[in-house]
């Protein structure tokens, strides 16, 4: 569980309601016109166990506007500046001030930071901050078919789900009913996690 | 597609250690305190001004509520409406609680957008030079089409007879004003897409309780058996992965019967429930193996079987030979399985037991419907909270000339060979008639956004029959490989670009309006424009031709829900609703049967040469020595049939689809995920890109329907496999159903 973290925004999906449908996926694409071959808002399938004995999970991803985020540590030791974290919370890519080198692209270990070939500038959620700023939650959230989203603070959150984890230290989305124990060892071949894929290939 | 691969070292990085499973259910978005606006270089300062349009979704049929953010004459942003139900839940009373958290909008909905800018639609009417599918097109104007089409129509009705010209349309557009062409016209061939679609389930229950489209009450059930259902998966309307996931939340126990782990199994599994993986085709003996053991330990609802039901000695007198151990080594599912489910199914109430296309589309498919169907009888589970529920629809009622009488009889059977066949006829038999002559040979075929060659089964034997008629004519937003066939292409339009009026598929009375939100992009026609102008140009100068649409539309909503056009559009959300969700109505109406009981034995289909009870007969055109697996297809979230593969954006989440193979069955094949296949039967030869899977039963492959374009556009064109070349493509006799899931096929390397 992670420390208190205040009067930031955040947002919490419940992995077990998730019917892997992708409609977050295209909301967010429609919503902020994201570039073709752009993807802020990916749908992975993880799949277990033995015919008949299956376990299918949907993982929505999405940046997790961290703290101390990788992305914009990279960024700032590079110089530009393009990544500004938000009192918020909200971590955005300026493009005014992104050269497009994609080092950022790299540094994210959720993958969630594309290249656009033709503004050659690099792009990805920003918590829909101008929705936000106008007093409207995400485009996710709101298109989400089996409910599973809620936005608000992340106290909140955390409260109102104290079983939901989070991927990783000081990011902003929790999510319940996350993962599994790999059943042994934890790189082995044989822990039945394949690669995540996308849940539609 | 743009694809981000996370390793597994990443991810289980990542991933964290589960606790206690189940979040509480927390509907509704919670409020947050408007924050101080930092300087916002906002995607979309273009939608601070314009307008909401309410309108209807059209990315498949589920007539979802939407609203277009308009500004100077584009849409740039469509979001779900509110006051539309469908799209929030399917019961009056749910609404009521749920209608504040807001509708859902599907991934297509949200791609809307992609559809209406494509630039690949076909922009302007085009005629045919050089042979029939060469591809060779002169782009002619509006008048000159409506003239020449009507030309050769009269042509072909003086030499031929109007009946040689018969009609395709897709049942959700506009439907009425095409009716009323054909009826001027005087062919008795007016076709509509739902014999490819559900119409097994529609004759299934229409011939048991009377009504062809119960609704399920999944949010309020306790138990929820599924035959060949994929809610969340192929969701027929938004409402249903909120409702069905709700429902399992509060402790619904699931049990999923299909071949495939479909994401409606998964999460059952997840939810402590059962995915029973079935062989295709054989749902009705395992619906029957439940009634047996119902019957027999005595667990059916005696007094609603007493009282409303008609034919329970008979149906009991049969299933006593359709035992658990008789339905195991035919179903694949072993007989305590199906002892214990039929005892959770029979006590666990309120209980939803429904089907759909899983069942539906095999020569045995109506059978199966009504076996499924009796089940609801068997254990007093309808028109009841959580149950399977008789909706109450009040809709619009168009006034559209008679066809003249005696008219000449239909091309395709319907009330004759195919004695029960829906209103929509029977697509398979008219594609047959054009090959055979029998009875008569069609000379014309118009189609109204149907791509024909791609949705009927047997892709082959659809190019060859329209390769026998003197005229084909296709309306359609895209050069589909119909249209490719086509004499004359006239432009279609998207949704937001027209009209239309919906009874809404939820269990209380609901109409809602499809209006413009931009007028049509290129300029064209809508459809009823050109079918009214079709009308006109023929000398059919009467109603409602000579009547301007809106007229039509509203004379329709005064007939049948009392309002006006204009009032319906001034409604917020521009949608009507009627009343409450009403329960147990047979207790003072009976049920639209003719006993007027919940009929386990149909004197109607005995009446008919038909067996009157539904018992198992197997399907045809299954698995053999010389091709081992059978071949299924299904539909899924990102896509609609064979409509949506040139949209950019659902493209992108889904490009192409891929043959699921038993992991097992791989191995034994050395065939590895990701690899190029071969795919063949006597009908097709072709590569398909393999999934290997644990979510399929060893004995079938499939794949998601709609893909192996070689028409459409450049973004479709050549992405995945064409499932319907490899299927015989029969026509089930009772209902007309195309048979799309009776097929076999051998897989090598």
């Amino acid at each position: 569980m992670s420390a208190s973290m205040g009067n930031v925004l955040a947002m919490h999906i419940d992995l077990k309601r998730c019917v892997g449908c992708n409609a977050c996926s295209l909301a967010c694409k429609q919503e902020n016109d994201v570039h073709i071959g752009g993807l802020w808002a990916e749908v992975y399938g993880i799949e277990s166990g033995t015919y008949p004995n299956v376990g299918v999970r949907a993982l929505p991803m999405l940046c997790q506007h961290c703290d101390n985020a990788p992305c914009k540590k990279k960024c700032d030791d590079l110089g530009h500046g393009a990544i500004v974290q938000r009192p918020d919370g909200i971590v955005y890519i300026d493009p005014k001030r992104c050269v497009g080198c994609q080092q950022c692209v790299s540094a994210c270990r959720y993958a969630a930071i594309s290249f656009n070939p033709q503004t050659l500038k690099a792009e990805k959620c920003h918590f829909c901050m101008h929705r936000v700023d106008a007093g409207l939650p995400p485009a996710c959230v709101i298109t989400c078919l089996a409910i599973t989203r809620q936005w608000g603070h992340y106290d909140q959150l955390q409260a109102t789900y104290p079983n939901a984890k989070a991927m990783g230290d000081k990011v902003k989305v929790l999510y319940s009913n996350l993962g599994g124990e790999p059943k042994s060892g934890t790189d082995a071949p044989t822990n039945g996690y394949p690669d995540p894929i996308p849940f539609h290939g | 597609m743009a694809t981000k691969t996370i390793t597994r070292r990443d991810f289980l990085k990542m991933s964290a250690i589960v606790g206690a499973s189940g979040a509480a259910l927390e509907l509704g978005v919670p409020g947050f305190r408007l924050l101080e606006s930092a300087a916002v270089d906002a995607a979309h300062a273009d939608t601070i001004g314009g307008s909401w349009i309410p309108t209807v979704c059209n990315m498949c049929g589920g007539t979802t509520g939407i609203q277009a953010h308009v500004l100077n004459g584009r849409v740039t942003k469509i979001e779900p409406n509110s006051f539309n139900p469908v799209g929030v839940c399917n019961v009056s009373t749910d609404y009521a609680a749920l209608k504040s958290t807001g509708a859902r909008m599907c991934p297509k909905g949200n791609a809307g957008m992609m559809s209406l800018y494509d630039p690949d639609r076909v922009k302007a009417p085009l005629k045919r030079v050089g042979a029939r599918g060469a591809g060779q097109w002169q782009e002619i104007t509006y008048e000159q089409a409506v003239t020449e089409i009507a030309g050769k129509l009269a042509a072909i009705k003086a030499t031929h007879g109007p009946e040689k010209v018969v009609w395709f349309a897709e049942d959700n557009n506009f439907t009425a004003i095409q009716e009323a062409f054909c009826n001027s016209f005087g062919t008795p061939n007016f076709l509509l897409h739902s014999n490819l679609c559900d119409v097994a389930r529609k004759v299934g229950y229409e011939k048991t309780l009377g009504t062809g489209r119960p609704l399920a009450d999944l949010r309020n059930a306790k138990y929820i058996l599924l035959f060949g259902w994929n809610p969340l998966g192929a969701m027929k309307w938004v409402h249903l992965p909120r409702i069905l996931v709700d429902g399992l939340e509060k402790g619904a126990k699931m049990v999923v019967v299909d071949p495939r782990c479909s994401e409606t199994a998964e999460r059952a599994l997840d939810y402590k429930g059962r995915w029973l993986p079935i062989k295709p085709g054989t749902d009705g003996a395992l619906a029957l193996a439940m009634a047996s053991v119902i019957v027999k330990e005595k667990l059916y609802d005696a007094g609603f079987v007493a009282t409303w039901t008609l034919g329970f000695d008979k149906l009991s007198a049969l299933v006593a030979g359709r035992t658990p151990e008789w339905a195991a080594p035919i179903t694949g599912i072993d007989a305590t399985t199906i002892r214990t489910v039929a005892r959770e199914l029979a006590t666990v109430k309120p209980a939803v037991v429904d089907a759909w296309s899983g069942p539906g589309q095999h020569m045995n498919g109506t059978e199966a419907s009504r076996a499924i169907a009796v089940l609801a009888g068997l254990i007093g589970q309808v028109d009841a909270p959580g149950t399977m529920i008789i909706p109450e629809r009040k809709g619009p009622k168009f006034t559209v000339p008679a066809l003249q009488q005696p008219a000449p009889p239909r091309v395709d059977g319907k009330g004759t060979k195919y004695p029960f066949a829906h209103s929509s006829g029977v697509y398979v038999e008219a594609r047959d008639a054009m090959i055979s002559g029998q009875p008569y040979q069609p000379k014309a075929a118009v189609f109204v956004m149907q791509n024909f060659v791609f949705s009927v089964p047997n892709s082959a034997k659809n190019l060859q029959a329209l390769n026998n008629l003197d005229l084909i004519v296709s309306v359609d937003t895209h050069m589909s490989e119909t249209a490719l066939m086509a004499d004359y292409v006239m432009p279609g339009t998207v949704y937001l670009e027209r009209y239309d009026l919906y009874p809404q598929w939820v269990t209380f009375p609901a109409v809602a309006l499809r209006q413009p939100a931009v007028s049509p992009v290129y300029g064209q026609k809508p459809e009823y424009e050109f079918v009214k102008d079709l009308a006109l140009k023929m000398g059919y100068n009467v109603y409602p031709f000579n009547a301007s649409y809106e007229k039509f539309m509203d004379d329709a909503l005064q007939a049948g829900i009392g309002i006006s056009l204009a009032q319906l559009r001034a409604l917020p959300g521009a949608t009507w609703i009627g009343g409450d969700t009403h329960y147990r109505k047979y207790q003072t109406a009976g049920f639209a049967t003719p006993s007027g009981k919940f009929e386990f034995y149909s004197q109607q289909m005995a009446d008919k040469g038909l067996n009157p009870l539904p018992d198992y007969t197997p399907s045809e055109d299954g698995p053999s020595a010389a091709y081992p697996f059978h071949l299924v297809n299904w539909k899924e979230a990102l896509h609609t049939h064979s409509r949506t593969m040139n949209n950019r954006w659902l493209m992108e989440f889904h490009g192409e689809n891929d043959l699921w193979i038993n992991s097992d069955r791989a191995r034994g094949l050395g065939i590895a995920d990701g690899d190029l296949v071969w795919v063949e039967n006597q009908f097709a030869k072709a590569q398909a890109k393999a999934k290997v899977t644990r979510r399929i039963r060893p004995d079938v492959v499939g794949m998601t329907h709609g893909f192996g374009h070689w028409g459409l556009g450049p973004v479709a064109k050549g992405k995945g496999t064409n499932d319907s070349q490899f299927v015989p493509g029969k026509a089930e006799r009772i209902s007309g159903m195309a048979a799309h899931k009776d097929a076999a096929v051998k897989v090598y390397k």
